[in-house]
């Protein structure tokens, strides 16, 4: 009989980027990097382990504005004509490289892995993953969760309730859309948890959430049983804290695994070692080099020496640092099962583009640690959050402390000089939109469809995403850019309504670039 | 570790800013208060106006495309039903011919301010607040205009920072109608008039504020312009508040916490706690994020290098419709029978045996060139 349970978290979010007014655009390679080292690979793993009839499962969030662009056409077309351009250049690379064989096996090996990303997504997947996900709930192995709708950082729009209100309302109607049923728990974008936002939840029907664990540590009064048990807010919502020392096993890049000497190197990269010429088809349209996804090279050691990689030396690793995981976890859960008078649980969150794109073997230690948990101990159980509160539905009740699982554990990231100036105009586009929805008690066709747009435009504006990259500095000039674009947007649609008169070209144009939630009604702002 | 010798850290942007040629007190004598007040609150909006849009146009006003087809609501869906007939009948292309009409580019832009009298707080972290701002050049003249003129000397703007936490248990929310003398205490920050946001070090987790923006004069006399909301510090540290039906004793607690070695009495183990937990969520590894799809490259800034490295072109030509082979490999030729291959060249002896075969098999040619590659 098992003494705890470990719960594995995957939170797979991207920022909406889709720009039909250029014929290519880089910011969507996120999306197409993703999906390909990614979004595949973890459907190949799940895929697998059912076949082979493994018993696991998995949490899963799948963010609202990620499951948007799964499902769109224009981004479905032009992933395809990223896959085509990829297997060009792993052509190439392989001809390339014949006169040196580790590095000719190497591009063999890209060669095959986007062929196969290729076919999988045309042939077995039939370009429909949220099908393929939504599968793999209804059989029991994922439990997926929902996610505020643009990953808005809660906490610092909170100003304004209904603001939080439509985040988590839109997030949740995309949701069944997608997944024809209620979602039982949420993703909170960042962690981000403030006072009262239990409450919201509540009315929302989300049953549990998930905080850093400094969220849970510091709640009042003290949490009996640290972040190793559910608690219960005062709004009866379950409320779950990471577990540190597993975070810090698989997140730290230097403490970490992913830091290995063995593991590939995520720098090294032909489309910063190639030839200009020779690999300008394959990068940044404005001509700029940029990671193609095709490394030859292991960490090696801490300098700029690297060795070429080798596939079976970095496998085996994962599968020693997959062994690793599970035995310290087996022996946290001996130690705290003696101490708690009930079985723990480890709540282990990471972002899930982690594995595959940055930690390239993460995906192979996933597969191994699920693997071993169910074949090679009886200590511990995987389960999902809604699983631990059937066996245990009598929790304390505690006050959860504000916080975030970003830098510094509280708002820092997103509230700092690099990007403080986009709330005095969130805020107070947030207001207006209140009062919008308000006003237009029983508007006509025209109307709804402007409020509906505005809507949208605020939600895209809230994602979090374009306040950390201003922060991190990569990329902020196009965060910027976001931002104002999207409130530029919302005001030019405000002024049809205060005006009664519409530029009915730039209404559809704005429609038409910003399609995500095609479903929104503007009354999620209306309390 | 936040501790400053002063309560305020300026915004980052503000230091930006060059100081105000003039002191910051907005004027000594009664008569001649209100000009200078306006005229050096407008060089401060045009100073932030230019910092804040750099390049972009000098205006406050949201650019779009002239509404060249407006039309009022009420008739829009006739008119659209009939420009969408148009389009239909008479351009078959209808597609392009809307896209040009639309633009594509707009080009958007934030106004500076809005002026709707408002100063906003927003949480930090446990020891700091955020504050902005907007406040409108008639409300400042409103609220000058009341101020007697024996008063008016001296003044200068400050934030005052009010401590509204309620006694006792009560519900979140502050004081219950909170009015400026009901505060448990406050305290004032001069700020640079320059800016219009600031960080305000309260050093005090879990606790309630609130902050109004005003004028004080030279008798410490203060005339608040706007109020803002009432925001909480967020909690730090593990509660010394426990619940009977779920108490631990603190012995076993901090093994849960995995703190065993972190000293003997529980004070002692609480403090270091929360020193090791102040570092563990300082460590900026705690989220990749969506920085992990950044595609720069790393690598050691401060050591001089140089990289070579050879590639050889295999190009030729035959038949467009001929099959040629490379070392035994089937070569894809263009559409003018024209190829080329490109090879990454180690040091070493390379041969590339090249064949050709005619469509009707008639005809085969072999070329094979060879080179080395060494380091002299």
């Amino acid at each position: 009989m098992e003494k705890g349970y470990l719960a594995l978290i995957l939170h797979a979010h991207l920022p909406f980027v889709r720009h039909p007014e250029y014929k290519e655009f880089l910011e969507e390679r996120w999306l197409f990097e993703a999906l390909t080292e990614t979004y595949i690979p973890l459907l190949e793993v799940v895929d697998s382990l059912d076949k082979d009839g493994v018993d696991f499962c998995l949490t899963l969030n799948l963010s609202p504005t990620l499951c948007s662009m799964f499902d769109d056409e224009l981004l479905k077309a032009r992933y395809l004509n990223y896959l085509n351009n990829m297997v060009e250049l792993t052509e190439l690379e392989v001809e390339r490289n014949r006169f040196n064989p580790q590095i000719y096996k190497l591009s063999l090996m890209y060669y095959h892995r986007f062929t196969r990303v290729k076919k999988k997504f045309l042939n077995t997947y039939n370009q429909n993953l949220l099908l393929e996900f939504k599968k793999y709930q209804d059989k029991g192995y994922l439990e997926i969760i929902t996610c505020a709708a643009t990953h808005g950082f809660l906490p610092l729009l909170s100003i304004n309730e209904q603001a939080v209100r439509a985040q988590i309302r839109v997030g949740i109607n995309s949701y069944r859309k997608f997944f024809s049923c209620e979602p039982k728990g949420i993703w909170l974008p960042e962690c981000g948890y403030f006072e009262g936002l239990d409450k919201i939840l509540k009315e929302e029907g989300i049953k549990y959430f998930i905080l850093e664990a400094h969220g849970v540590l510091f709640s009042r009064p003290r949490p009996k049983f640290g972040v190793y048990s559910s608690y219960y807010t005062k709004e009866k919502i379950a409320v779950f804290g990471r577990d540190q020392e597993s975070s810090k096993n698989v997140w730290s890049s230097i403490e970490g695994y992913p830091g290995d000497y063995n593991y590939r190197d995520y720098y090294r990269d032909v489309g910063f070692d190639s030839d200009y010429d020779y690999i300008k088809p394959y990068i940044s349209p404005d001509g700029a080099r940029i990671s193609t996804g095709i490394k030859y090279y292991r960490i090696t050691q801490a300098g700029p020496h690297k060795e070429p990689y080798s596939p079976e030396a970095a496998s085996e690793k994962a599968a020693e640092h997959a062994g690793n995981f599970m035995f310290n976890r087996e022996k946290q859960v001996e130690h705290l099962y003696s101490i708690l008078g009930r079985k723990p649980i480890i709540t282990a969150p990471y972002d899930a583009e982690l594995f595959g794109h940055w930690w390239f073997e993460g995906i192979q230690w996933l597969n191994f640690l699920i693997r071993k948990v169910a074949y090679d101990q009886n200590t511990i159980k995987l389960i999902t959050p809604s699983r631990y509160l059937n066996i245990y539905p009598k929790n304390q009740v505690v006050a959860p402390s504000p916080s975030s699982w970003g830098y510094k554990g509280y708002n820092e990231m997103w509230l700092d000089g690099s990007n403080d100036w986009i709330y005095p105009h969130l805020h107070r586009a947030q207001n207006i939109m209140m009062e919008a929805a308000k006003k237009y008690g029983n508007p006509d066709d025209i109307r709804v469809r402007i409020l509906n747009q505005m809507a949208r435009e605020l939600l895209l504006a809230q994602s979090s995403d374009w306040a950390f990259i201003m922060k991190t500095g990569t990329f902020s000039e196009y965060a910027k850019k976001r931002t104002v674009t999207h409130l530029g947007r919302f005001y030019a649609l405000e002024n049809y309504l205060e005006k009664s008169s519409v530029n009915y070209e730039v209404l559809e144009d704005i429609e038409k670039k910003d399609n995500v939630f095609p479903e929104i009604s503007y009354s999620a702002y209306h309390p | 570790m936040k501790k400053t010798s002063s309560k305020i850290l300026k915004a980052k942007k503000a230091k930006k800013v060059n100081p105000a040629p003039s002191s910051k007190k907005l004027g000594s004598t009664g008569s001649g208060v209100k000009k200078p007040i306006s005229k050096f609150l407008k060089r401060v909006i045009s100073k932030i106006s230019k910092k804040r849009l750099k390049k972009e146009p000098k205006q406050t006003e949201l650019v779009l495309q002239p509404l060249s087809s407006s039309v009022p609501l009420g008739v829009l869906r006739e008119k659209v039903a009939q420009e969408t007939t148009l389009l239909d009948r008479k351009c078959p292309t209808g597609l392009t011919a809307v896209k040009e009409a639309t633009p594509g580019e707009a080009q958007y832009d934030l106004p500076v301010n809005y002026g709707d009298n408002r100063i906003v707080i927003l949480p930090r972290d446990p020891w700091w607040l955020h504050t902005y701002w907007d406040i409108s050049q008639s409300k400042i003249n409103e609220v000058i205009s009341s101020i007697s003129d024996y008063d008016q000397e001296g003044l200068a703007w400050i934030l005052r920072v009010y401590d509204v936490t309620p006694k006792g248990m009560a519900s979140p929310g502050g004081i219950k109608g909170f009015s400026s003398s009901g505060a448990n205490s406050f305290f004032d920050l001069d700020i640079n008039s320059l800016v219009n946001n600031w960080y305000i070090n309260v050093n005090q987790p879990e606790r309630e504020w609130c902050v109004e923006i005003g004028l004080k004069n030279h008798l410490g006399k203060f005339f608040p312009v706007a109020r803002s909301n009432i925001a909480k510090t967020p909690y730090f540290g593990i509660s010394s508040q426990t619940d009977e039906e779920w108490t631990l004793p603190d012995e076993e607690y901090y093994k849960i916490l995995g703190v065993l070695d972190y000293g003997k009495s529980s004070g002692e183990r609480q403090k270091n706690f929360e020193q090791y937990f102040r570092q563990q969520i300082s460590s900026p590894a705690a989220s990749w994020g969506i920085s992990s799809l950044s595609t720069q490259q790393q690598r050691a800034k401060d050591k001089f290098f140089l990289e070579v490295a050879t590639e050889l072109i295999l190009y030729g030509k035959t038949e467009p419709d001929a099959e040629v082979k490379v070392e035994g490999k089937k070569v894809k030729l263009r559409k003018d029978g024209t190829f080329s291959l490109r090879y990454a060249l180690p040091v070493g002896d390379f041969k590339f045996e090249v064949t050709a075969v005619s469509k009707n098999k008639k005809h085969k040619e072999r070329k094979a060139p060879a080179v080395k590659r060494y380091d002299k």
